[in-house]
């Protein structure tokens, strides 16, 4: 990712991208799944977005909605195995999913150009495109969050055994969740080879996987907002600190620890917590509920 | 409505027999208590017929149907409803979203409507929002509907247990301890609530170790003295049976 902060792309454009990378790890921690897969989604998609652009006639549009079908079958196959494990067991798997992609993308060259990647990839992708995207991808979200779906997440991420007892199918949803996180991913890669004339391997790495995680950790996992405002932050910082540019993944390593230890909810969601606190000043129980406090 | 069924229901652990030999019957409409003294399997049974543990021999049924070797989520879709021992509510949701949660067994909207937010998805969540009021209002709880779950008293998250396990309208529900950090008013509240149910046709499996509250609401009770079935009758019958008051009774 240094490489991209190096070259002359507008930073608006990229935040927009890599908040779509964000998005999709965030649907996966908000299901309750430990998968750290966008990075291998976002390959997936990069790489079946720009082929389809660059060899066949099937144009922007279909291109796109051809990577987020194989983001969606890819989610659909990593959770036939891992819908099943739990916690270390699927963020290894994940990893290893990741892993597999890079490879692939390395070695399956008459297809991803290999290390040097795909280039002069066609620029069908605008900011105001992106922005729109964004847009339609958070109210998306917050509408699965609002109905069914999103009463199945929460409880299968807060209590798995009580959400089976009350007839919750914990494998259907952990599927849907996987094909969605997938879709998602998938839509990100493609908007950035889209966007941005070339992709290679080294784009979907460890880098992004830390970068996805970062930022849902960092903006808040609970709000959809959340995602959104981890990325910005995570892009802008470095540029604001620009001698520190290079060791963007650095910063990002010592900014997930530094906000895991003292603010765990993350920027919005602690926002939206404080902001509660203050509108219950004035009754000591309610201070005491934010707390987690009994009763007095 | 057909009873729910077990047939020498037996669990081992390693060396241990939790559960042995067990043939129970619980009808419909009627409040059934399980009682003995700890470690005598009441939870293991309740387990068992919840799918979260799988018997090692004998059958459950429930009208006709073979419950032993489903899902837990198809048992309760089979309409078998549970509170645990140790409550476990979502803690970060409010009180009235637990409650929500429950409704899950009565929602019809597909994948697809929820994921595009069709109008049966506000719908049903509007309903089903008004029904969690209505639950809440009925247990005298209404005041906490929005405050986090963990945050109210032991006795009131039973509640909220029970609530959680009403919302799925289940055939059968099977209540571990609920009365355990209750005062006698609340618990007193439960009984009645418990009658309710049962008048209403919901069969009612009680674990309790409150022997007064057991005795008052139960119209059968089955005693259990490590796994095995010592005892079962009426409360007068149980009460005087020299192996009950042996085994726990008597301490
Ligand atoms: N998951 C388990 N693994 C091993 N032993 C268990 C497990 N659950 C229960 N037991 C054992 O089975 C016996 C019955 O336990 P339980 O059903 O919880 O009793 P009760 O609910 O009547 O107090 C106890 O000896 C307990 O230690
Ligand atoms: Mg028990």
């Amino acid at each position: 990712m240094g490489n991209l902060v190096a070259t002359y792309r507008p930073l608006f454009d990229l935040i927009c991208i890599y908040a779509v990378f964000a998005f999709s790890q965030y649907v996966a921690l908000r299901a309750g799944l430990f998968s750290l897969a966008t990075a291998g989604f976002a390959s997936i998609g990069g790489y079946a977005g720009a082929y389809l652009l660059k060899e066949t006639a099937l144009g922007p549009v279909l291109s796109g909605v051809g990577a987020i079908l194989c983001g969606v079958a890819a989610g659909l196959f990593l959770s036939l195995p891992l819908a099943r494990l739990r916690g270390a067991f699927q963020a290894i798997a994940t990893i290893g999913f990741v892993q597999i992609m890079v490879s692939l993308s390395l070695f399956a060259a008459p297809i991803t150009g290999g290390a040097l990647g795909l280039n002069a990839i066609p620029k069908v992708a605008s900011s105001g495109l992106l922005v729109a995207i964004v847009a339609v991808l958070m109210l998306l979200l917050a509408v699965i969050n609002r109905g069914g779906i999103g009463r199945a997440f929460d409880a299968i991420r807060q209590d798995y055994t009580v959400a089976a007892s009350l007839g919750i199918s914990t494998n259907k949803y952990s599927r849907y969740a996987f094909a969605l996180s997938g879709a998602i991913g998938a839509l990100g890669g493609c908007l950035l080879a889209f966007d941005t004339y070339s992709i290679q391997p080294d784009l979907f790495g460890f880098p992004l996987l830390v970068f996805a995680i970062a930022a849902v950790i960092l903006g808040g996992r609970s709000s959809v907002a959340g995602p959104l405002v981890g990325t910005v932050f995570l892009m802008v910082l470095p540029e604001l600190a620009r001698p520190l540019a290079d060791e963007r993944l650095l910063l990002q390593g010592a900014l997930l620890i530094v906000v895991i230890i003292y603010w765990p909810r993350g920027i919005v969601d602690g926002l939206v917590r404080r902001w509660h606190d203050r509108d219950a000043a004035q009754d000591p129980q309610a201070r005491r509920d934010r707390h987690g406090l009994p009763a007095a | 409505m057909d009873s729910l069924r077990l047939d020498r229901l037996g669990k081992h652990f390693g060396g241990i027999e939790a559960v042995a030999e067990l043939s129970l019957a619980f009808a419909p409409g009627r409040i059934s208590g399980l009682i003995g003294p700890n470690g005598a399997g009441k939870t293991t049974v309740v387990n068992m017929i919840t799918g979260l543990i799988q018997p090692s021999a004998g059958r459950i049924t429930l009208a006709e149907r073979r419950v032993d070797g489903a899902l837990p989520h198809e048992i309760a879709r089979m309409g078998i409803a549970r509170t645990f021992q140790n409550v476990r509510l979502l803690k970060e949701a409010t009180v009235l979203d637990n409650i929500v949660v429950g409704f899950h067994r009565h929602e019809h909207t597909s994948l697809l409507a929820c994921s595009l937010g069709l109008p049966p998805v506000w719908r049903e969540r509007r309903d089903f929002r008004a029904q969690a009021h209505n639950l809440l209002t009925r247990f005298g709880l209404v005041e906490f509907a929005a405050r986090p779950a963990g945050t109210i008293s032991f006795g009131h998250q039973r509640l909220v247990e029970v609530m959680r396990a009403l919302a799925m309208s289940p055939d059968f529900l099977l209540l571990d301890e609920p009365a355990a950090g209750m005062n006698d008013v609340e618990s007193r509240n439960l009984g009645a609530i418990i009658r309710d149910l049962a008048a209403d046709g919901v069969g009612i499996v009680l674990i309790e170790h409150n022997m007064r509250f057991v005795m008052e609401i139960c119209e059968a009770i089955h005693v259990l003295d490590s796994g095995r079935l010592i005892a079962s009758g009426t409360a007068e019958t149980v009460r005087r049976d020299p192996a009950v008051i042996r085994a726990y009774l008597g301490g």
